[in-house]
């Protein structure tokens, strides 16, 4: 083996510390491309404005992602905490409990809990809505809109060209700054994406 | 012999057990895969037909506990298999990539591990080596196929697990489902744009930036049509003084053609050159009509899609009371839950979209009206009430301004000043103006309340605003409005006032029209036509045109002293507004749309 040669020749050691040297800048590298944007510019996301919602349920469909990443949001602060929740309940129902034949969400993603009477509280299980859109439009019709669509923006990719505002009929959907990355009404949001 | 055999036959070793286990795993899992595929395209996990028809069941004998538990077992089940399927179909690929990677990991091992000898030139093509080595070929080529078909299947079902979801979430309610019979409306209202679905995006495109002078408005091209509901700026005047004062419906008399209009609306008729415009819709179907004005032959009828289920309406609004507006280019048309579109004068539809289903009540009747390139809309409503702006060539929004308003359904009017143009636009609490190009509020008034219906009347710089049970008031406009005067002896709930530069004349929806003073609110008279008024009173020359609710048009004279031109009937019930053209009038009563006039 020539001198050359013998130079060239990496010992173990030698590969394993330039090993954990060059992940340790590609990691340095990676977070700061991910923080350049935000530093140097405001980063915008998709979100819905629930005033042009019309609940048409192709938040559910059109989404990249399944299930979509578009939730139901429950602003407690307008929520009625009815007994016959629009929302929670199908149409018409006679007996007023957590029977599946009663309730309106397809995937029972709504949970219902007795405080007092006649007051029910109601909340979104986040991993099974499937942002379809129904128990929005319930709430809407018959109760006061406390339930809502939105984008969970932890959930969100914040494509490019959001597939749900392609087809969105009413125009719900567009960019917000991420400071306020959340439209919803009756509530006093933190805005934290 | 037998240690011979033994010492050729090698035991696989440790890669090439992987290998053999990998392959085999990677086969299974794509084998499930597949099978997923054609599972998951037959299942529909939301809008299960098993469940609704078992709670159909259910609805009809409650005291079913049989049913009842059959129900809730079949819920869980779809619900498991809904959510199990989205795992399996993201777990599988992933594993899917695992094992083929370990595979071709393990067959390179296998191959590194293996003696490097020159390749002899055999002298026949078919041997047992050559055929081993195409059959490992196909084996790997074959095999790469299988995966590759596997991982589309899994790529594409689980781009194919909205589709069983999509024809329930649409309705909203499974109880509601509706069906466009002519057009799948995510088709026509999903195109490449954000905002509203633009037909000819070229055309849109390549529209030159248009030029005017804002003072030109209303254009004596409006002037020569009837391009809005109450006509040019929609405060009830008609810039023609040539219209017929007689005619008979049942005798046909000075009654040039009668067509029959397809659907229902409550709209009024609009004209333009050739052509007048009327929409129509019920529960499922929306179009807009486009008559020839001499012959009264429907030239076009356009579908604009529903892209949502329509409110609940009122008999008296309907699905398609806001008339339509044109520019002469385009004809505007908003229905009962908010869609919206533009089609141009041969048919096509330009550009469509949804402002958001109106929550109010009755449904939506604020006509449209056309300022130069924008597409003004009043959509007062229960929360988020907004005048807004469209682009009349792509429907986007120019400028929307939000009004702390009730609902209401008047329209809104555009008047010239002499010194600027402004939207006056009326709604609890009270009459507010707005700038056309920005959408900025110039100045507010409060002057009326409760359920707004009426429109304004205007003329020589003074708006009067009515509604029943509120009063009637007469507003100066400017920066620093004020009210000349009020009166609440006469007040309407539906049809609009109109005003010549002296007389005010105010029709009551119980048959009562009274004319006041202008300038002093003074009554001059009044007169009961024993009849119900939906429709707006229009003035054509020193005429005031009046239909009642059965069809008898009332024609008298614009003075301080009540004086009857002429009762001709037309012995259809009529609750529209009558557009006037050419020595024409149009009107819509029954189901027809009749042309009166030679």
């Amino acid at each position: 083996m020539s001198a050359e040669e013998k130079n060239i020749k990496l010992t173990r050691r030698d590969f394993v510390r330039k090993g954990i040297q060059f992940s340790i800048l590609g990691g340095i590298g990676v977070m700061a491309g991910g923080l350049l944007p935000k530093l140097v510019g405001q980063e915008y996301v998709w979100q819905i404005d629930t005033k042009k919602c019309t609940h048409c349920g192709r938040c559910a469909t059109s989404c990249i992602k399944t299930p979509s990443a578009v939730k139901c949001f429950h602003a407690f602060d307008m929520c009625g905490y009815c007994d016959l929740c629009g929302g929670y309940f199908r149409q018409g129902v006679k007996n007023l409990n957590t029977g599946a034949e009663n309730q309106l969400c397809p995937t029972a993603a709504i949970t219902r809990q007795f405080i007092e009477e006649p007051f029910f509280e109601y909340h979104i299980q986040k991993d099974l809505c499937i942002g379809c859109a129904k128990c929005v439009k319930g709430c809407e019709a018959f109760g006061n809109g406390s339930l809502q669509l939105q984008v969970d923006q932890s959930i969100c990719d914040n494509c490019n060209e959001c597939s749900i505002a392609r087809d969105c009929p009413s125009n719900a959907i567009s960019r917000v700054p991420s400071g306020k990355s959340y439209l919803m009404q009756g509530i006093n949001w933190k805005n934290e994406t | 012999m037998i240690k011979e055999d033994k010492k050729t036959k090698r035991p696989f070793d440790l890669w090439e057990s992987i290998f053999l286990v990998s392959g085999v795993f990677s086969f299974v899992v794509c084998v499930l895969l597949i099978a997923n595929y054609f599972q998951i395209n037959r299942a529909d996990p939301v809008n299960t037909k098993v469940l609704n028809a078992l709670i159909e069941r259910l609805e009809q004998d409650e005291s079913d506990q049989a049913l009842r538990t059959e129900i809730r077992e079949f819920d869980l089940l779809a619900r498991k298999a809904y959510f199990t399927n989205q795992w399996q179909i993201r777990f599988g690929g992933y594993l899917l990539l695992a094992g083929v990677l370990v595979c071709i990991l393990a067959a390179l091992m296998i191959d590194a591990k293996k003696t490097k000898v020159k390749e002899i030139e055999l002298p026949v093509k078919k041997t047992y080596v050559l055929t081993q080595r195409n059959a490992r070929k196909w084996l790997s080529a074959g095999g790469l196929m299988l995966a590759v078909t596997a991982m589309v299947f899994a790529y594409i079902t689980h781009k194919n697990m909205e589709d069983p979801v999509s024809g329930e979430a649409s309705t909203g309610n499974d109880r509601n489902t509706f069906v466009d019979p002519e057009s799948n409306r995510s088709d026509d209202l999903s195109p490449d744009t954000t905002q509203f679905a633009v037909a000819d995006t070229a055309k849109a495109d390549t529209v030159k930036k248009l030029v005017f002078n804002p003072l030109d408005y209303p254009t004596a091209a409006m002037k020569n049509n009837f391009p809005t509901f109450r006509g040019a700026g929609a405060i009830g005047l008609s810039h023609k003084n040539n219209a017929p004062v007689s005619w008979d419906g049942a005798s046909g008399r000075n009654i040039k053609w009668k067509t029959a209009v397809p659907l229902p609306g409550m709209n009024s008729p609009i004209v333009w050159g050739n052509f007048v415009f009327l929409t129509g819709a019920n529960e499922v179907k929306q179009e807009v009509y486009c008559f020839n004005k001499n012959t009264g032959k429907i030239i076009w009828k356009t579908n604009v899609p529903k892209s949502t289920q329509s409110p609940k309406v009122s008999d008296d609004t309907g699905h398609a009371a806001a008339s339509a507006a044109t520019d002469g280019e385009n004809v505007y048309a908003v229905f009962s839950n908010g869609d919206i579109a533009a089609i141009d004068h041969a048919g096509k539809m330009i550009w469509s979209g949804n402002l958001g289903v109106p929550d109010k009540s009755y449904g939506h009747s604020s006509s449209l009206i056309v300022y130069f390139d924008k597409l003004i809309v009043q959509y007062d409503q229960k929360k988020g009430s907004n005048l807004m702006a469209l682009d009349t060539k792509t429907g986007k929004t120019i400028w929307s301004t939000p009004r702390k308003v009730k609902s209401s359904w008047s329209s809104p009017s555009i008047v010239n000043t002499g010194s600027r143009v402004e939207i006056l636009v009326l709604a609890d609490p009270g009459l507010s103006s707005y700038d056309p190009a920005t959408g900025k509020q110039l100045w507010s008034i409060n002057c009326t309340s409760g359920e707004v219906g009426p429109s304004i009347a205007y003329a020589n710089g003074i708006a009067f605003a009515v509604n029943e049970y509120a009063k009637l008031a007469a507003i100066k406009v400017g920066d620093q409005p004020t009210i000349l005067w009020e009166n609440n002896d006469y007040l309407s709930d539906v049809p609009s006032p109109v005003a010549t530069k002296d007389f005010l004349f105010v029709a009551t929806s119980y048959g009562e029209v009274a004319c006041y003073n202008t300038k002093s609110g003074e009554e001059y008279w009044v007169h009961d036509f024993e009849a119900g008024i939906y429709s707006s009173p229009m003035i054509v020359g020193k005429l005031v045109y009046l239909m009642d609710r059965k069809g008898t048009m009332h024609i008298f004279k614009a003075e301080k002293k009540f004086t009857l031109v002429g009762e001709p009937m037309l012995g259809e019930k009529s609750d529209y507004t009558p557009a006037f053209a050419d020595g024409q009038v149009f009107i819509r009563a029954g189901n027809n749309l009749y042309c009166i006039g030679k």
